[in-house]
């Protein structure tokens, strides 16, 4: 159990500290203003130095812990963890292709994939929340909120 | 006075009422799924008001934070799951009621003591924060620098188990508040050559990315069935007498909560659990408390909902938020033109007692809705979740998509989800990065200038009270809460090893 929690700590300082380390060479690269004396990489630079103490200090405060911490492991053989994944996936989708296919005929297969990949199986009640969702949505942005949601090749119908 | 009697005349307008009654209804049934939480409902609903008037946006929002705080408590109490983390005392005492058979008892106790204390906090937040703006008026750039420390500190001081994590949050967040153009020089950092980064990263995606997404993604995974409710839900109003029994109780947590959220960075989980503490220990029969006791549900809900007056204190008195959804307020007074500070009491006084005004007014909308729609909302709590995770990821993208009409701030969304819900899977609290966002670009801005203006002399530190005093209590509160962490520490070990010891020697004896 210490094991896991001091191995997750490890990763998470470890990639924090390199995380700093990048931000104070992307900071080097600033453009100086000769007319004043703190110039814009001296506030990111005080932060990442601040990182990366707190860093090391969260790092040896869990190495000298007796008791290491739980930690819900993120593995992806754990059926869990490939529902995140695929909804993860499924969204990063949905969002590419909002703008092209539509708000609405994207929404609807977002939300039957998403129902399904979650466990559902009243397939009736899915699709019906599939269709009548996105439309309700679409509808009380345009006309209520005057706010237009991706049109894609639904525009001809929806204008 | 005068002002807020216009303002109210301004306030009772039927279309205002109508977005305050929605933001109550729509606040009190996130408040009450288990979840959701009041920041992703404020933080799901902003973007939709960025079209209306001040005063409809405005009250709707309030109006979402005050009905999720008393929504909260329906879960808490039916099912031992609170809704919002501020209601998890008042599960301590109200669900031993239900199973009691006195859900309704103590449901019309949690209406009643959730309204006076929202009535208690406005109160108070109309009295003093026109006095301690007039104080901050004195401010300058050292003072709003140490303010912002100060902030920063107490909310790494109460965000999770681990002071270290807190501050790598609390780092992170505020180099992310570093993207954009420098408030200086006006220079352009960290944008790798994307304009819509030269503002900063958009503060409404980033705030729904993480507290919303990574809500649906952790949610997705510790996916569970709803629960079927049957306790019965029969009755509206407190009896007379457990009133009468209740009432100084409620006074007093609806004060110790304004107070609590006065402090930027205090949220309404501490008003309660302190309220709570206090009134345990200041009641007769303390041993009934956690089994059932009436006062155990009214203290816990009247402080919480204080707390929210109390957090627009330093939110329209300093421009510092009280927690994390006067945060989102703060962007959303922002996105309306209003710079929350000493000077809007100035320059816009009468949307300030507009937002007086509409917070009084969701007050009483918080017992209306409560009143007619309590038997709908403790069947809420069934709704499958299988459904309602996709449901709230499309309204968050949306959300997001809806502020600029660019698609680039859905990828943003989507990126700081996966931030938030890795943050959550290795324990990294995320309310210090909301507040770094915020108070960030506010504590560089201000050491700047006062180093240029001292020619580099940090003396500000000795030199100016105001300063010495809350730059110590920002290192005290670190320490304290340090201190307190290791003590929970060795007592949770002491407590382990006794337990060792029993099964190990079959003894009460506690090992020396």
């Amino acid at each position: 159990m210490k094991q896991k929690g001091l191995r997750a700590n490890l990763i998470s300082g470890t990639a924090a500290i390199i995380f700093g380390i990048w931000v104070w060479f992307q900071a080097d690269k600033f453009p100086e203003d000769p007319t004043i004396t703190l110039n814009s990489d001296f506030f990111p630079k005080v932060l990442v130095l601040g990182l990366i103490a707190a860093s090391l200090s969260m790092m040896l405060i869990a190495y000298m812990s007796e008791k290491g911490e739980q930690f819900d492991s993120i593995s992806l053989r754990k059926p869990a963890m490939q529902r995140v994944v695929l909804i993860l996936a499924a969204t990063m989708i949905y969002a590419l292709v909002m703008k092209p296919l539509s708000f609405i005929l994207g929404g609807m297969l977002y939300l039957f994939a998403v129902t399904f990949v979650l466990g559902n199986r009243k397939w009736k009640q899915m699709l019906l929340v599939s269709v009548i969702a996105p439309i309700v949505v679409f509808y009380i942005f345009k006309n209520v909120l005057g706010i237009t949601l991706p049109m894609g090749i639904l525009k001809f119908i929806l204008r | 006075m005068d002002g807020l009697l216009q303002s109210f005349a301004a306030v009772t307008q039927p279309d205002v009422i109508l977005a305050i009654f929605i933001g109550v209804a729509g606040g009190t049934v996130l408040g009450a799924l288990p979840g959701l939480t009041a920041t992703m409902g404020v933080a799901l609903l902003v973007p939709f008001t960025f079209g209306m008037d001040l005063i409809n946006s405005m009250g709707m929002l309030l109006g979402i934070f005050l009905g999720a705080m008393y929504g909260g408590s329906i879960p808490a109490i039916l099912i031992r799951t609170p809704g919002t983390p501020a209601a998890a005392a008042t599960a301590m005492d109200g669900y031993p009621m239900g199973q009691r058979g006195e859900a309704g008892r103590a449901l019309s106790m949690s209406l009643i003591s959730s309204v006076s204390g929202s009535f208690i906090g406005v109160a108070v937040m109309i009295f003093l924060s026109p006095q301690i703006s007039k104080f901050a008026l004195k401010f300058s750039s050292a003072e709003f620098f140490s303010l912002a420390v100060f902030g920063l500190s107490i909310i790494i001081a109460i965000s999770g188990n681990s002071i270290s994590k807190g501050l790598m949050a609390a780092f992170f967040g505020l180099l992310l508040s570093t993207i954009g153009s420098d408030p200086i020089n006006g220079l352009p950092r960290f944008i790798f050559g994307r304009m819509e980064l030269y503002e900063g990263p958009p503060f409404i995606p980033t705030l729904i990315g993480l507290f919303a997404v990574s809500e649906v993604l952790a949610g997705a995974e510790k996916i569970i069935s709803a629960k079927k409710i049957n306790a019965k839900v029969d009755r509206i109003l407190p009896a007379r007498k457990d009133f009468i029994k209740c009432f100084p109780t409620i006074i007093k947590s609806g004060l110790i909560g304004c107070f609590i959220g006065a402090i930027p960075g205090a949220g309404g989980d501490i008003a309660a659990f302190v309220a709570y503490g206090e009134a345990k220990r200041s009641s007769k029969t303390p041993e009934d408390f956690g089994h059932g006791a009436i006062e155990g549900v009214a203290a816990p809900e009247a402080a919480n909902n204080g707390c929210a007056g109390g957090a627009m204190i330093p939110l329209l008195s300093l421009g510092v938020p009280g927690d994390a959804v006067t945060a989102i307020l703060l962007g959303a007074l922002t996105m309306q033109g209003l710079q929350p500070g000493p000077l809007m009491y100035l320059e816009h006084l009468p949307d300030v007692h507009n937002i007086f005004a509409a917070m009084i007014v969701g007050c009483f909308c918080v017992f209306i809705v409560g009143a007619l729609g309590m038997k709908v909302f403790a069947r809420v709590i069934s709704i499958d979740k299988k459904l309602l995770l996709p449901c709230i990821m499309i309204l968050s993208l949306v959300g997001s998509y809806s502020m600029r009409n660019n698609i680039v701030d859905v990828y943003i969304t989507i990126i700081f989800g996966i931030i938030g819900y890795l943050f959550q899977k290795y324990h990294y609290p995320l309310s210090p990065i909301l507040l770094a966002l915020i108070l960030g670009p506010m504590a560089e801005r201000n050491l700047r200038r006062y180093l240029v203006i001292s020619s580099g002399n940090f003396d500000f530190i000795y030199t100016r009270p105001i300063c010495t005093v809350l730059l110590l209590a920002a290192v005290a509160s670190l320490i304290i809460s340090l201190l307190n962490q290791r003590k929970i520490t060795r007592n949770l070990a002491k407590a382990e090893a006794e337990g060792r010891y029993r099964d190990e020697f079959g003894s009460d004896e506690a090992p020396r």
